[in-house]
């Protein structure tokens, strides 16, 4: 069981960072279809790659940035979500050199926020590991 | 508006708009006692009003900035930045040919507009279905026969884009229309262009004198029509599709006729006999009237107004300009 729980949360940590590197991605996409095309975000997202969207857990029936964040809340972190908040609060709301601007400097923030949590992932995998497993121990103890 | 068949209020404004607008404002235009609403305006901070038939009628309800700014978000589906090209000019075109004219503070860059910021104003013109009586100016094309274009004159807000529409589905209409093609640049004209049998193009979005280029060179068209001519580009465009013997009518704001040629552009058309009859436009209760004037007795008076604006400069009683043909 231990190990059933240490496993899943290494899961759970990698889907994480699958989640940020989706997102970023995405950002990525949206800032050339805007760049480009000045297509409405809408359109982008209703358009854009089932692949593109899927680690961010969401489908091209999202007709918005707010209802993709939504679905992929849970896998990110409080700062993770602070900036995905600020980002689908700006997006839309102003010219096209503004808004190539706003999705650099969050894809940025995002990106540096994504190599932090790799250079970390190691040692939270370890704690968590422990723990999962001591409390495994700790509960056939208990049992026994 | 009651539908008595359906036994419910049918709203004064189209679904687009029934769906964006606060419900206050819906209901405010619905109750209110114009028959329809041609155009609503809304104002930070200032009455609301709907103008029918050329009379304004204010309305109890009154928007904030913030609901300006909210109601300007949503028309641009969330995304002001697809709109960059319209709103630099001034103004949003929404679904249905619904034109939203923006009222705010100007950003400037090199001379040009390059955001617009605080909306302080909205200005909605709903298009109305093409139900014109245009059978007096058909016969004039009739008339006419190929042999220069018509030019349709009116101020702001008096129909002349409603009266595009009816002719270009009633000249193109059939096997025995004309092959027309509707140059549409702010997508105004194109809504209620519906038919299967109309030999009907539409150009929309293109710019007028890359449009009526495109429809005399590659479309074929026997009939151009355009909305709202004036600049010198649109002026040498026109003339080389007359040229070409291509027919044209077009719009142009003015009250009078010799208005019209006070504009360099609108006079060298004229000099060139682009349009062989200019059509006024005005509305009474009975619908839309015309005061058709043929290029000579335009010319006559253009020549007369001439004169007394010289005599008007001068001081004196009454000069001609030598170098005026």
């Amino acid at each position: 069981m231990g190990c059933l729980g240490a496993l899943t949360l290494i899961n759970l940590e990698r889907k994480r960072l699958q989640a940020l590197d989706g997102w970023i991605e995405l950002i990525f996409h949206i800032r050339t279809r805007i760049d480009c095309y000045l297509t409405p975000i809408g359109e982008i997202l209703a358009t854009a790659d089932r692949e593109l969207l899927k680690p961010c857990m969401g489908t091209p029936s999202d007709s918005s940035l707010e209802a993709l964040l939504q679905k992929s809340r849970f896998l990110l972190s409080p700062e993770a979500n602070r900036l995905l908040t600020a980002f689908a609060r700006e997006l839309g709301g102003s010219y096209r050199e503004e808004q190539v601007k706003r999705c650099d400097y969050y894809a940025d923030a995002l990106r540096r926020l994504r190599d932090k949590e790799f250079d970390q992932l190691p040692a939270r995998l370890r704690v968590r590991c422990a723990l999962c497993l001591c409390a495994a121990i700790g509960a056939a103890i208990l049992l026994w | 508006m009651l539908d008595v068949k359906n036994r419910r209020a049918v709203s004064k404004l189209p679904p687009l708009l029934a769906r964006l607008l606060p419900l206050p404002l819906r209901d405010a235009v619905d109750r209110c006692t114009a028959p329809i609403a041609e155009e609503l305006r809304l104002h930070r901070d200032r009455q609301a009003s709907v103008t029918a038939n050329g009379r304004n009628y204010l309305l109890p309800v009154t928007l904030s900035g913030e609901d300006l700014e909210r109601l300007f978000l949503e028309m641009c589906q969330g995304s002001v930045y697809a709109h960059t090209e319209t709103i630099h000019q001034g103004f949003l075109m929404l679904e249905g040919g619904i034109r939203v004219g923006i009222c705010g503070s100007a950003a400037l860059g090199g001379g040009q507009i390059i955001g617009v910021n605080a909306v302080s104003g909205l200005i909605l013109r709903i298009p109305h279905p093409p139900r014109a009586e245009v059978s007096r100016i058909l016969s004039l094309l009739e008339e006419l026969d190929g042999a220069g274009g018509l030019l349709i004159y009116s101020p702001p807000g008096v129909g002349k884009t409603t009266l595009l529409r009816s002719l270009a589905l009633r000249v193109s209409k059939g096997e025995n229309g004309r092959r027309t093609v509707v140059v549409d640049s702010r997508r105004e004209i194109s809504p209620f262009l519906w038919g299967t049998d109309l030999l009907l193009d539409t150009l929309q979005g293109y710019p007028r004198e890359l449009g009526i280029e495109i429809a005399v060179r590659n479309l074929s068209a026997q009939l151009i029509l355009c909305d709202e001519i004036g600049s010198a580009q649109d002026a040498i465009a026109i003339l080389r599709a007359a040229n070409c013997g291509v027919q044209l009518i077009a719009t142009a704001h003015a009250a009078h006729a010799t208005e019209l040629l006070r504009r360099p552009a609108l006079r060298a058309l004229h000099r060139q006999r682009v349009f062989a009859a200019y059509v006024g436009l005005s509305r009474g209760r009975e619908g839309f009237q015309y005061r058709i004037h043929p290029w000579e007795e335009v010319d006559r008076l253009d020549l007369k107004a001439t004169g007394m604006r010289h005599a008007a400069a001068d001081g004196m009683s009454w000069c001609f300009d030598a170098d005026q043909p």
